[in-house]
């Protein structure tokens, strides 16, 4: 398999739970399969990716974390012994890598890069921010405000307050594993979220009352 | 349960975090108090508002990361073969093991020139790729020789074709890969040709290789599989040039099947001329632009 197959067979991986056998891939990848851990890749980085892309808010981050966190499942991979679930595994190192560059931006006190007029595909994301706002205008202006206001208020919150505020609200993931992700308790990861909500609650009082 | 417990339980209660005999509390209490009633759908508004605030990576960036990782993996695979060579290297240079070197080349030399009699003056690159001392004095080695030699032939010629083949999917030369791409594209009537174009054409990582490769398909648009080929293109390429040409060649041969495709440009796409013509083919068949 590899990365050009057709669309119809990308999206078929990625229906992981009906077609991978995700230890039998892993153990494959482990010994040297390039095109098991490809599909590895596949059934996983459109998540990381997703993940990488809300958490710290610009592309080119982004990609770097991408690409970073693969790298570094191809190189330890042999190391996995199926203490924990693959996901959880990736996950720890998508998000270890994603608060080491929150915990940098912070020290190096930069400007969040969230519009860069630099990057040719900054307005593109903006295209593709999932909202069901195609007709009116008036609705899709404030929603660009409020997209914008959110990005804004997730920049004041603590990188593992981002953390836990994305891998619960935008993928879903259940406490219980969040906490496992970040080597915390099931409750430290609700204390966290809660807190999170709390401040965004506060900064978009007035869209929201 | 009462109303300042709620306030705590709210959150918690919708993002599906409570066991279900607090959940049911919850639930119970707020059919009771009109109070918590507004105050749980205030957080569900709440909620449902922070949505809002996702970003989703477009398609061609993740096409991207894939091609840039992918590239990296195999960079780093062969600076591993490398950095074992390196090792071998040092080994050879330890001074106590110079008279072995010293007899290992010697050997070398005799058994290259025994066992693989060469033609005429041709060069030949020599890497040792494994070696071994038998414990009485004996050195065992493997050889791995690269010799050039020259061909000329027409690319209709099967062996010459094949190698030509082969030279556009050297994962180590982006130029080699243009250069084949430019001699395959005259030959794009032959199948496996067109083959050869649509691979690099949807998964080479050098968007140089990916612009002859489509150049190559230009007379062969209909073919349903190319069109496949191009659909990808616009769907995952992140290079706009690309996607301009893929729209081009794929506007004069509409077709039932890739209205689906073409909606999800429209959504998805933020290019004017691209976004254009895609238009413009949807109208030609009588399709909406958006999805149902």
């Amino acid at each position: 398999m590899s990365m050009g197959d057709p669309i119809v067979s990308v999206a078929g991986v990625l229906r992981r739970d009906s077609v991978l056998d995700e230890p039998a891939l892993i153990r494959a990848a482990q010994g040297g399969d390039h095109s098991a851990f490809e599909q590895l890749v596949l059934a996983y980085d459109q998540q990381v990716l997703r993940l990488a892309l809300n958490l710290l808010r610009s592309q080119e981050d982004a990609r770097d974390v991408y690409q970073e966190a693969f790298l570094r499942v191809h190189r330890n991979l042999k190391t996995f012994r199926f203490d924990c679930s693959f996901h959880t595994w990736l996950y720890r190192i998508v998000t270890n890598l994603c608060l080491d560059h929150l915990r940098k931006r912070k020290v190096r006190k930069e400007e969040p890069p969230v519009s860069d007029p630099s990057d040719p595909a900054a307005d593109r994301m903006a295209m593709v921010a999932e909202s069901g706002i195609h007709g009116d205008p008036q609705r899709r202006l404030l929603s660009s405000e409020l997209r914008e206001r959110i990005g804004q208020v997730m920049e004041d919150l603590t990188p593992r307050e981002r953390a836990v505020f994305e891998m619960r609200h935008h993928q879903g993931m259940r406490l219980r594993a969040i906490g496992e992700v970040l080597g915390t308790t099931e409750e430290a990861a609700k204390n966290c979220l809660f807190r999170a909500t709390q401040k965004m609650r506060a900064a978009l009082g007035e869209f929201v009352s | 349960m009462n109303c300042e417990r709620m306030k705590d339980l709210v959150t918690l209660y919708v993002y599906g975090e409570l066991d279900p005999s607090t959940e049911e509390s919850v639930e119970q209490h707020a059919a009771e108090c009109k109070g918590c009633a507004a105050l749980l759908d205030t957080e569900r508004e709440f909620h449902a508002t922070l949505d809002l605030g996702v970003l989703a990576p477009p398609p061609a960036m993740l096409a991207g990361c894939r091609r840039e990782l992918m590239q990296a993996v195999k960079e780093e695979r062969a600076a591993q073969g490398r950095s074992w060579t390196v090792t071998v290297r040092s080994w050879f240079e330890a001074p106590w093991l110079k008279p072995v070197m010293a007899l290992a080349l010697v050997t070398a030399g005799f058994a290259a020139g025994r066992l693989i009699p060469l033609p005429g003056n041709s060069p030949v690159a020599t890497r040792v790729r494994f070696l071994e001392a038998d414990g009485a004095g004996r050195v065992n080695l493997v050889l791995e020789e690269t010799r050039e030699r020259k061909l000329s032939g027409s690319l209709g010629d099967e062996p010459i074709r094949n190698l030509v083949l082969a030279a556009a999917q050297d994962p180590a030369d982006p130029g080699l890969r243009v250069e084949s791409m430019e001699l395959l594209r005259r030959e794009s009537s032959a199948s496996e040709v067109r083959r050869a174009l649509m691979a690099a054409l949807v998964s080479d990582s050098n968007p140089g290789v990916r612009m002859k490769a489509i150049e190559g398909l230009r007379g062969h648009a209909a073919d349903p599989e190319v069109q496949r080929a191009l659909a990808q293109v616009l769907m995952r390429d992140d290079n706009p040039g690309l996607r301009v040409q893929a729209i081009d060649l794929l506007v004069p041969h509409p077709r039932k099947d890739m209205v689906g495709v073409l909606q999800d440009v429209m959504r998805r796409e933020d290019n004017d001329y691209v976004r254009l013509r895609t238009q413009r083919v949807l109208s030609q068949m009588n399709a909406s632009v958006d999805p149902f």
